[in-house]
């Protein structure tokens, strides 16, 4: 089972190999509060969930295909990034689901909150589950869906 | 045999379902608000994921769109991203196994590019259309 522990310290690994300066460690939380202080794109914070998602779950590049987008108001981003995850091989879409009111049609996509750096480990804990990787469940509450 | 003039009408007629809460009363109109002012792209997205799916024969269909304005001077300004995915199966028929991306592309500048967005995804879902239609659209 991975531990919480283990996709923070990957979350952080990536995001400070990656966007570090090589002195001063930065953490995934960095890059978040900067995305909400700033309202840039936030190509950083997508793409080291993501690839710490590769890392945990030992996929190949080519295993996953990605749709990610942060979402907006009329004014600003949100802080919840909509993400849509298929498995290249088999085609299906992992991150379809349904909803329990039939008036309400079937989603594509899983809109998440990436406000905290425990909000990042539970979108990556979701995805991983998505692929059949047990994950350690966060103490306080059920992942966030 | 579903032809252009079919397309037409239907992105006209299912856009007349959304279009009396004070925004675009046509989908022309919501095309035009698109490419002059960049708002309404959700409405003109949704506008031809309904025609699919009315043309389609109400196949159970899940849809991702995401309009926006390219910046790049090399590229058509007015794009619009989909994924289309078959809810009985969970299939993406938008996926591109070998990049791999589950979203295709489509310039929706004009009625003719949205004709053949539509034509496109009928295609995909084993609708016989014109072969003009078909063969439009989709930049990856």
């Amino acid at each position: 089972m991975i531990t919480r522990e283990q996709i923070k310290k990957t979350l952080d690994e990536i995001y400070d190999a990656e966007y570090g300066d090589g002195e001063t460690p930065l953490r995934l939380a960095d890059g978040i509060d900067f995305w909400l202080q700033n309202g840039e794109y936030p190509f950083d914070v997508i793409e080291t969930i993501v690839d710490a998602v590769y890392e945990l779950s030992g996929k190949p590049r080519n295993a996953l295909g990605w749709y990610v987008e942060p979402l907006r108001d009329e004014f600003s981003y949100t802080g919840e990034i909509a993400f849509v995850l298929v498995d290249a091989e088999s085609g299906r879409c992992l991150t379809m689901h349904r909803f329990d009111r039939k008036d309400v049609e079937a989603s594509t996509s899983i809109a998440l909150p990436v406000t905290t750096e425990e909000e990042a480990i539970d979108a990556v804990a979701h995805f991983l589950r998505l692929l059949g990787i047990p994950v350690e469940e966060r103490a306080s509450e059920s992942a966030s869906q | 045999m579903v032809t252009r003039e079919h397309i037409a009408k239907a992105l006209e007629h299912v856009f007349e379902d959304f279009g009396d809460e004070g925004g675009p009363e046509t989908f022309a109109e919501a095309l035009r608000h698109w490419t002059e002012d960049g708002c309404c792209g959700h409405l003109v997205a949704k506008a031809i994921t309904r025609a699919v799916e009315t043309l389609s024969g109400g196949r159970d269909l899940a849809w991702y769109y995401d309009p926006w304005v390219s910046e790049d001077a090399d590229a058509e300004p007015y794009l619009i991203a989909f994924v289309l995915v078959d809810v009985r199966t969970k299939e993406c028929l938008t996926l591109d196994a070998v990049n791999p991306t589950p979203h295709a592309v489509f310039p929706v500048e004009t009625m003719d590019d949205a004709i053949a967005a539509v034509g496109h995804f009928l295609s995909l879902l084993g609708v016989a259309v014109e072969e003009q239609i078909s063969q439009g659209g989709d930049v990856g």
